[in-house]
């Protein structure tokens, strides 16, 4: 269990940067998720972190000690990182339990130790009863746990993953999100761990980072991303989201933003004057429709110009002021095209962003 | 000082400024290895071409004399003309087979499939100079075999036939050739006829074509890339062949380019740099063929669309053109394998030349001879030594080179694959005079390591092509996580890369030890008495008119390739002509 902390990280290819300059402090036993889209840096970051990759600029220090630095790095092998790659990487030619165990023999740990670890490590993932099996007749989800208990075996400080989940189907990526974040919990080990769905990042994170273009845009609990965007790039990559371009009227208690000519909107204080320009974002299942003109601030009429059921959810689109809206109603409630309706959004549910 | 040692030893978290590593010294030996096997003979040649001779060798003095005769008189330039036509009606025959037949085993339901692969592909792993033996046996003009049969059925029948063929003639240069090019045709068109996307044919049915209007209007189109790669390549290999146009040429009073260039540096008066300056048109030739070949190998990727879905098209039915059609492929495997064995082993069985097959004719003396003659079997010796030697060496060197190349992807690494795989654009025969002149004042000048670096400069562009596609479809991640384990590159090298590569090691070890036994246009110029081979030996007896002595020698020499293919498809399940078209 260790602390990883990422200086001014920089890594460049030739001219080409991929990761400019991140600060990330990753505390013992935390799960932080990298998440961001592709080409955002967040693999490379990763990758700089298990040494396979040198940096071009700033520090990685795990559990105090620097591993990284421009011209100097301590091999990924001498770093005790395990990593579960995005292939899984699980070797071809070896049985499970000597895929397991070929770090373990490498460090030439007493036999004992090596068959202790290899129960304890299978036992983890489930996979007791496949030691003897070769790799080639397991399936996706099985050969995800050969990685995760190879890279557990070996103790290591931190635990880095590269997309683990990305090449198994839906389903059994939906429940491996939960299992995952269960044995992390268990383990206590430092984990980091890359993806590009957001949905899996809330799962297992205890901090989600939001990478773009190699740089953090945010970094905080899965709920204050969601919830507190600070960049109109959180809000969109984060969540389905609608974003209004308007102008500050008034602020004092609340902020009230002129949207279209005739329709303004209440959001909760803000450090704003009249006549800054400012995105205005809420999220679809913060608004509320009716037939009738709904109580209290930020209601206002609307059309609906579709509206499909999807189960859990009916999405809606409307349209107010010439601007369409998109909303998700739950429990689902289908309104024909067409029809006049009311909505309302909470004033609590508005973030404001300097444009 | 010692809790000094002790603090900078930290295992895990010691710093570690860029250090040789075992990685780093490997990467030097292997760089300037291959450097001075391939570049240095090179060098050796093209500047051995500026100097004024005399009959033993080279004079010390610079001259143009021999650049400017090569290059501008009418009697180099025919040679040169001579050797340009007859590989252009060498690839022209070869390229029709092999993809007629391709295109029978890849699209057809034709009998036999894929089984027809390893038919089609048998000769390449045969030297085509123990096949010309076979081919003179069968077809001289009065004492070949086939005249023979012929001839004698046809007195039976009450009329005299004459000689139906005759080897020892421009069509019989131009016969053996073919044979022997035709797998190329074959193995660099067959796998695309196979992954071709089967829905672009499908398409053109659905668009009202007939299946042969689908063949003719969308396949043969965008095959024609793959077609004329192919074509370049057999066009390079076939100008450069000495041998075979030599031994008839000199009898029908033929000459090409390369033969010259054989004269020229063999035959008392030497004519060193004109050997050399001819040896530079045969590398303007060849690099000029391989470049505009990957140019189009370029344009035929992009083109090519394979079909992802492991659909295949659904064979055509040929009808009543399917028993022609196996008949036709067999045919070929008849006369390009089975009857020059055949043949070779009842004429190496024979006390001297006939035609009446008498029993008292046949003689097992020839083999006795070979084994018991010392030169014979220090010829086997060397043979076996320096196929395993140059297979092993080609294997390991290769592939690091490739592994170079592919995973750390530095100018370097870039820079050694490109000059490794340089040598598949020299002919054997300029290597050949390059080495020998390299290492003249040299204690290995003729021995049998001299064999061994040429063959290692010859096929290593093999070993680094096929094992570079081999490497290509590992992913990294699988050493990455034996880093993340605990492996130094090393390590991971040995305990992973290597043994998921063993198939495509195993291909790599088996075809250069098959092609170095069957190595002949270098062989010639550089083995010696001290030093020699079995395909040399066949070349000498030739020469000197031994030609049962030679077909025994050629009967072991095909033995020992047949037993080596036979073995890799067997015990290492390898087939080396899947390996090859990947590569």
């Amino acid at each position: 269990m260790s602390r990883v902390q990422i200086k001014k990280l920089v890594k460049k290819y030739g001219a080409v940067t991929a990761v400019a300059g991140i600060d990330l402090d990753v505390a013992e036993g935390e799960f932080v998720v990298l998440l961001g889209p592709s080409g955002c840096g967040k693999t490379t970051t990763l990758r700089c972190i298990a040494g396979l990759e040198d940096v071009s600029g700033g520090s990685i220090e795990v559990g105090g000690h620097v591993v990284s630095e421009p011209d100097r790095s301590v091999p990924p092998e001498r770093r005790q990182i395990g990593m579960v790659f995005q292939s899984y990487a699980i070797w071809p030619h070896m049985t499970v339990a000597q895929n397991v165990t070929f770090g373990l023999k490498l460090q030439k740990l007493p036999a004992e130790v090596v068959s202790r670890r290899l129960r304890s490590a299978l036992e983890l993932v489930g996979l007791e009863d496949y030691a003897e099996r070769h790799v080639s007749q397991l399936s996706g989800g099985q050969q995800q746990r050969v990685a995760l208990a190879r890279a557990v075996a070996l103790e290591p400080k931190v635990l880095l993953f590269d997309e683990p989940l990305s090449n198994l189907d839906a389903k059994l990526r939906e429940r491996m999100r939960f299992e995952l974040r269960q044995l992390q919990q268990r383990l206590g080990i430092t984990s980091i761990y890359v993806t590009h769905d957001q949905q899996e990042a809330m799962v297992v994170a205890d901090r989600i980072v939001l990478m773009n273009k190699g740089e953090v845009e945010q970094i905080g609990p899965p709920v204050e991303l969601y919830k507190k965007p600070r960049s109109r790039f959180s809000a969109e990559f984060v969540g389905l989201t609608n974003i209004l371009g308007g102008r500050v009227l008034a602020s004092g208690g609340r902020t009230t933003v002129e949207i279209a000519p005739g329709w303004a909107l209440e959001a909760e204080a803000g450090e704003f004057r009249p006549g800054d320009a400012v995105d205005v974002i809420f999220r679809p299942e913060d608004i509320q429709t009716s037939l009738n003109p709904l109580a209290g601030p930020n209601g206002f009429p609307a059309r609906v110009k579709s509206s499909f059921f999807l189960g859990n959810v009916a999405d809606l689109t409307l349209e107010t002021h010439g601007i369409e809206l998109r909303g998700q109603l739950s429990p689902p409630q289908l309104w024909e095209s067409g029809r006049e309706i009311f909505a309302r959004v909470d004033p609590a549910a508005l973030v404001l962003l300097r444009r | 000082m010692m809790t000094q040692v002790a603090v900078e030893r930290r295992p895990a978290t010691g710093m570690t400024a860029p250090r040789i590593t075992g990685e780093t010294v490997l990467w030097l030996v292997l760089a300037v290895f291959i450097t001075v096997v391939t570049i240095v003979p090179l060098l050796y040649t093209i500047d051995s071409a500026f100097y004024q001779e005399t009959p033993f060798g080279l004079s010390p003095r610079r001259s143009l004399t021999a650049i400017v005769n090569v290059y501008t008189s009418a009697r180099y330039l025919s040679y040169l003309g001579a050797a340009l036509l007859l590989a252009g009606i060498v690839t022209t025959i070869a390229l029709a087979m092999g993809i007629l037949m391709a295109f029978l085993v890849a699209r057809t339901d034709i009998r036999g499939g894929r089984a027809l692969d390893i038919v089609i592909i048998m000769p390449l792993f045969l030297s085509p100079f123990t096949g010309l033996i076979a081919w003179i046996v069968l077809g001289s003009e009065n004492t070949g075999f086939v005249n023979a049969l012929l001839g004698a059925g046809a007195a039976r029948l009450g009329f005299d036939l004459g000689p139906v063929i005759n080897i020892w003639s421009y069509a019989g240069i131009v016969w053996v050739m073919s044979l022997f090019f035709t797998p190329f045709a074959y193995l660099f068109t067959v796998n695309n006829l196979r992954a071709m996307d089967s829905s672009l044919e499908e398409a053109a049915r659905m668009n009202g074509a007939t299946p042969l209007q689908a063949i003719m209007k969308v396949t043969v189109p965008i095959m024609t890339p793959a077609f004329f790669a192919a074509g370049l390549l057999i066009f390079v290999l076939s100008a450069e062949v000495y041998t075979i146009p030599g031994i008839i040429g000199s009898t029908t009073g033929f000459t090409t380019l390369p033969w010259q260039i054989y004269i020229d540096s063999t035959v008392a008066p030497l004519h060193r740099a004109h050997a050399a300056a001819a040896g530079t048109v045969m590398l303007w030739i060849t690099v000029g063929g391989v470049i505009i070949q990957r140019r189009i190998t370029r344009v035929a990727e992009r083109f090519v669309t394979v079909g992802g879905k492991g659909q295949r098209a659904k064979p055509i039915a040929l009808g009543r053109w399917r028993a022609p059609a196996l008949a036709f492929v067999l045919a070929y495997g008849f006369c390009a394998v089975l009857l020059p064995l055949v043949a070779l082993l009842v004429f190496s069985l024979m006390k001297y030349s006939s035609v009446s097959f008498s029993a008292d004719l046949f003689t097992t003396k020839h083999y006795v001879d070979l084994f018991s003659i010392g030169n014979t079997r220090l010829a086997l010796q060397n043979t076996l030594m320096l196929g395993l030697l140059s297979g092993a060496v080609c294997m390991v060197a290769g592939t690091l080179i490739s592994y170079m190349e592919m995973r750390r992807k530095t100018v370097l690494a870039s820079i050694v694959a490109f000059i490794g795989v340089l040598p598949v654009a020299v002919p054997g025969l300029v290597y050949g005079i390059g080495l020998l002149w390299t290492y003249l004042r040299t204690p290995i000048y003729g021995t049998v390591w001299i064999l061994l670096l040429a063959y290692i400069a010859k096929f290593i562009p093999y070993a680094i092509v096929v094992s570079r596609s081999g490497i290509l479809q590992i992913n990294r991640e699988l050493e990455e996580s034996a880093r993340m384990s605990g492996a130094s590159s090393l390590t991971a090298l040995r305990r992973i890369t290597m043994p998921i590569l063993k198939p495509t090691l195993a291909a790599i070890f088996f075809f250069v030890m098959l092609m170095s036994i069957k190595e002949l246009s270098a062989s010639v110029l550089l083995a010696s008495q001290r030093g020699p081979v079995l395909s040399v030996l066949t070349w000498s007896y030739m020469e000197s008119g031994n030609f049962q002595f030679a077909a025994a020698v050629g009967v072991v020499q095909s033995m020992i390739m047949v037993a080596l293919v036979v073995i890799t498809r067997l015990a290492f399940r390898v087939n080396l002509e899947k390996a090859l078209a990947k590569g």
